[in-house]
C-alpha cells in the first residue's frame, strides 16, 4: 500500500517535470524562429510598460509593431494597464531589479526613483539615442521633470502645456466670445459667468481648483514663489494676501454657480453641462472622445488679473520614459526610445496620444503630413511653441522629495474647505503647515 | 513499529510540506521582517536603518493616524452589530421549514462569494455616485439627489449600509447554530405559554451566544481590516478623509509614499488594537456566553 503511494508520488513528479520541460522546449523553439528571421543579429527580447486608456494602448502598440518590423531581431513584450496601482507595481519592480527594460513613469517620481540609483543616466547611451541632441531645448526648459541631480533619468514621452479646452457650441449658444490667449484668469472667469448667466444649467468650468499646479501657477503670477527649493528643507509659501485674492475670486464663482463647489457634481464635457475645462493639453484626446460637440483649445491665462509679467507653465511631459539601471538590454532599450521619439512611422502611430511630440522634427512631420491647418490638432501642436514665444517667463514647479505626499495633503485639506469643514484662512494656514511638515520629514 | 511510525510521520510532513513551505515563506517570514522594519526607515530602495521607536512616536503625533482610527472605530462600532443582527434575522427566516428553502439559502449566501470583491465595490460606486442609477431614479421621481459618496457627512454611513448586504458566513454560522437548538425546549416553552418573543429571548438568544461570540470576534477583526469598501466605493478614503480607513492609510504609506518602515509600524499597532479587542471580547464572554454543558451542569 505504502509502496503504491510512493510510486504515485514519483510518477506525479516525473509527469510535472515533463510538463515544465515541455514548456521550456516550446519557448526555445520560438526563440529559434526569431533567429531565422533576423539578419545576423542575436535575437533580443525586451520588455516595456506604460499606463493609459485604450487609445494610448493602441497607439503605442502600433508604434511597437513598426519598431519590430524595422528591427526584426528585437521583440518587445508590452505590459500596460490603467493608472491605478501602476506606480505601486513599478516601485516594487525597480527596488527588486525586475523593472521592464523601458517604462513610463510620472515625472513627479523623478527624484524618488532617480536618487535611489534605479534609473539609468540616459546620457550614457547617447550613441543609441541620437534624439537627445534634438531634445536639448525641451530638457533645459523643465529640468526638474527629467534630471535627478545631474543625471538625465527621464525623457518626455510627449509635451503638454496648461490649456483651456472649451465647448464651442456652448459659447456660441450663450453668445459669449471664446477664451483667448490674452485672457487673464479674472477675464476668463467673467466669460464663464456670462455663459452660466445665459445658460443656467451649464457650469462654466469643471473645477480647475482641484489641479494644484494651476493654483501654484496663479500664486507665481501674483508674485509668490510657492515652493522654495534653495533652502533645506524645501519650503512651501502660500502667501495669505495672494491666497485671499485667489480664493475670494473662486468663492465668487462658487456663489453664483459658475463653477460647481463640489466636483462630485460630475461636470464634464460628457455630461454636456460644462463650458470649459482647465487641464494639460495631453488630455485633449480623451476629452475630445467624451463629446461630439466641437472643442477649442487655447493656452491657459498668463496673468491673474491682466497686470504684471506674463508667466506660463513651462511645457512639461505627460509622462517620462525611463530605462532601469539593471537592464541587460541598454542598447536595445535606447534604440526603442529613439525610435518612439523620432521615427516617422512611430510619430504618426502615436499622433497626439502622448501629447505633442517633444522632438521638433516629429512635430514638423505631424504638421506637414498628418494634421491639416485649421484643425484643433494642428492648433494643439502649436501650443508649446506659442507658450515659449509669448510668455515673458516660463515657470515650472521645482521638484522636492515628498512633494507628491504634500500635494495629497493639500487636496485633502482643500476638500475640507470645499465641504465647509474649514474656512479659507484655516485651510490655507493648515495646508502650508502640513505641506511643510511633510517636506521637512522627507528631507531627513 | 517504530519504523512504521517514522514512515507515517514522513508521509504526513511530505503531504503538509507544500502548505508548510508557503506558510513559512509567505506568512511567518514577512511577519518577522515587518516587525524588524517597523523600527527602521526602510523605503524600498535603500537599506533599512535602525531608528528605534521613531516610527511609533511619529505615528501617535499624526493627525491622519487618529483620523483613520476614528473612521475605522466608527465603522466597526456601527457595522458589526448591524451586520450581526441582519445576519441573525436572515438566518431565522431561512430556518423556517418551507418548500425550496435550499434555493433561498443559496441565494442569500451568494453575496458572500462576490460581496467584498473590487468589481462589486465598483458597482456600488456606479450605482451611488452623484450621476449614478439611484440618483437618476430619485430625480425622475421628482426628488432631490442624495450625495451618498460625495459628502463628508454621508460617505461613511453609506459604506456601512452597503456592507450589510453581505450576510454571508455570519448568516450561515447562525443558521447552523439555530439548527442545533433542541426543538423540545421550544415545545415545552409553548406548553408553558411562552410567546414568540419570549421564546426568542429566553431560548434562542442564550442558546446562540457561543455562535454570536464567534461571529462577534470575526466581525471585529474584519471591520478593523476593512479596505476595499473605502478605497473603491468612496474616492480613495475621501472626501476630506471622511472614509479614510486605517488600512487605506497603511497601504498609501507603504506603496504610494514608500514609507515601508512607518507602514510596518502601523500594521503592528493595528495588530495590537485587534488583539486588545479580541481579548476584551473573550474576557467579557464569561458574563454573557452560555455553553450547553453549563446549562446541563446547572440543572444537575
Amino acid at each position: 500500500m505504502l509502496r503504491k503511494a510512493y510510486l504515485s508520488i514519483i510518477l506525479l513528479t516525473v509527469a510535472l517535470a515533463f510538463v515544465f520541460a515541455g514548456g521550456s522546449a516550446e519557448s526555445k523553439s520560438k526563440e529559434n524562429q526569431t533567429v531565422a528571421s533576423s539578419a545576423g543579429n542575436e535575437p533580443v527580447t525586451i520588455t516595456m510598460s506604460w499606463w493609459g486608456n485604450e487609445a494610448r494602448h493602441k497607439a503605442i502598440k502600433d508604434a511597437l509593431d513598426a519598431f519590430e518590423k524595422k528591427y526584426d531581431w528585437i521583440k518587445v513584450i508590452p505590459t500596460f494597464s490603467g493608472w491605478d496601482g501602476y506606480h505601486d507595481k513599478l516601485t516594487v519592480q525597480l527596488s527588486t531589479g525586475n523593472a521592464p527594460d523601458v517604462f513610463a513613469f510620472s515625472a513627479s517620481k523623478v527624484l524618488d526613483y532617480g536618487l535611489s540609483g534605479s534609473l539609468l543616466d540616459l546620457n550614457s547611451v547617447n550613441k543609441d539615442l541620437p534624439a537627445l541632441n534634438s531634445l536639448k531645448d525641451v530638457l533645459k526648459s523643465n529640468t526638474t521633470s527629467y534630471y535627478a541631480k545631474d543625471a538625465l533619468v527621464g525623457l518626455p514621452a510627449g509635451i503638454s502645456v496648461l490649456t483651456i479646452m472649451y465647448n464651442k457650441k456652448i459659447f456660441d449658444q450663450a453668445k459669449v466670445p471664446y477664451p483667448t490667449e490674452s485672457d487673464s484668469w479674472i477675464s476668463f472667469g467673467q466669460k464663464l459667468q456670462a455663459v452660466h448667466k445665459a445658460l443656467p444649467s451649464v457650469y462654466g468650468d469643471a473645477g480647475w481648483f482641484y489641479n494644484t499646479l494651476t493654483y501654484m501657477l496663479m500664486l507665481k503670477q501674483l508674485g509668490v514663489e510657492p515652493l522654495d527649493v534653495s533652502v533645506s528643507p524645501p519650503k512651501i509659501n502660500l502667501d495669505p494676501t495672494a491666497n485671499k485674492k485667489i480664493w475670494t475670486w473662486v468663492e465668487s464663482l462658487w456663489a453664483d454657480g459658475t463653477i460647481a463647489r463640489d466636483q462630485g457634481d460630475q461636470v464634464d464635457f460628457k455630461s454636456g453641462n460644462v463650458a470649459a475645462k482647465v487641464g494639460v493639453s495631453s488630455i485633449y484626446g480623451g476629452t475630445q472622445a467624451q463629446t461630439t460637440d466641437p472643442l477649442g483649445i487655447v493656452l491657459a491665462p498668463m496673468t491673474f488679473s491682466g497686470t504684471g509679467k506674463k508667466i506660463a507653465l513651462a511645457p512639461s511631459p505627460g509622462f517620462d520614459w525611463g530605462i532601469p539601471t539593471k537592464t541587460k538590454h541598454k542598447k536595445e532599450a535606447a534604440m526603442l526610445l529613439n525610435f518612439l521619439l523620432t521615427d516617422p512611422s512611430a510619430v504618426s502611430a502615436l499622433g497626439l496620444s502622448l501629447g505633442v511630440p517633444p522632438a521638433p522634427a516629429a512635430t514638423d512631420y505631424l504638421t506637414g503630413n498628418v494634421y491639416k491647418k485649421g484643425t484643433t490638432e494642428f492648433e494643439l501642436l502649436q501650443l508649446p511653441g506659442s507658450a515659449i514665444k509669448n510668455a515673458e517667463e516660463l515657470w515650472s514647479l521645482p521638484s522636492a522629495q515628498g512633494y507628491d505626499e504634500a500635494d495629497d495633503a493639500f487636496q485633502t485639506l482643500l476638500e475640507g474647505y470645499v465641504f465647509k469643514k474649514t474656512n479659507m484662512d484655516q485651510f490655507v494656514d493648515l495646508a502650508q503647515k502640513k505641506m511643510n511638515e511633510i517636506l521637512k520629514d522627507s528631507a531627513k | 513499529m517504530l519504523m512504521m511510525d517514522k514512515r507515517r510521520n514522513f508521509e504526513g510532513f511530505f503531504f503538509i510540506g507544500p502548505w508548510l513551505l508557503g506558510f513559512i515563506v509567505f506568512t511567518i517570514i514577512p511577519v518577522v521582517v515587518s516587525l524588524y522594519l517597523a523600527f527602521t526607515d526602510y523605503n524600498f530602495f535603500g537599506k533599512p536603518n535602525w531608528i528605534g521607536l521613531e516610527n511609533f512616536k511619529k505615528l501617535f503625533q499624526s493627525d491622519t493616524f487618529w483620523q483613520s482610527l476614528r473612521v475605522t472605530f466608527t465603522y466597526a462600532f456601527l457595522s458589526v452589530p448591524l451586520h450581526l443582527s441582519t445576519a441573525l434575522l436572515a438566518a431565522m427566516v431561512l430556518n423556517i421549514k418551507i418548500k425550496g428553502i435550499g434555493f433561498y439559502r443559496t441565494v442569500f449566501y451568494l453575496p458572500a462569494f462576490v460581496g467584498n470583491s473590487i468589481g462589486v465595490a465598483a458597482m456600488w460606486r456606479l450605482l451611488l455616485s452623484n450621476d449614478g442609477a439611484v440618483n437618476s431614479i430619485l430625480l425622475s421621481l421628482g426628488l432631490q439627489k442624495i450625495r451618498f459618496l460625495n459628502d463628508i457627512n454621508n460617505v461613511l454611513y453609506t459604506i456601512i449600509l452597503i456592507q450589510v448586504w453581505v450576510l454571508g458566513t455570519a448568516m450561515l454560522v447562525f443558521l447552523a447554530g439555530l439548527q442545533q437548538i433542541p426543538q423540545e425546549l421550544y415545545d415545552s416553552a409553548k406548553v408553558d405559554g411562552a410567546g414568540g418573543f419570549r421564546r426568542f429571548r429566553s431560548i434562542t438568544l442564550p442558546m446562540l451566544t457561543p455562535v454570536i461570540f464567534f461571529n462577534l470576534v470575526m466581525g471585529i477583526i474584519g471591520a478593523m481590516k476593512v479596505f476595499t469598501a473605502g478605497y473603491v466605493i468612496a474616492p480613495k478614503g475621501g472626501p476630506a478623509h471622511a472614509s479614510y480607513f486605517y488600512v487605506i492609510y497603511l497601504y498609501q504609506e507603504a506603496f504610494k509614499y514608500f514609507h515601508m518602515g512607518y507602514a510596518s509600524a502601523l500594521a503592528w499597532v493595528l495588530f495590537l488594537i485587534i488583539l486588545f479587542f479580541t481579548l476584551l471580547t473573550f474576557k467579557s464572554s464569561k458574563l454573557w456566553v452560555f455553553y450547553e454543558v453549563e446549562v446541563k451542569e446547572g440543572s444537575k
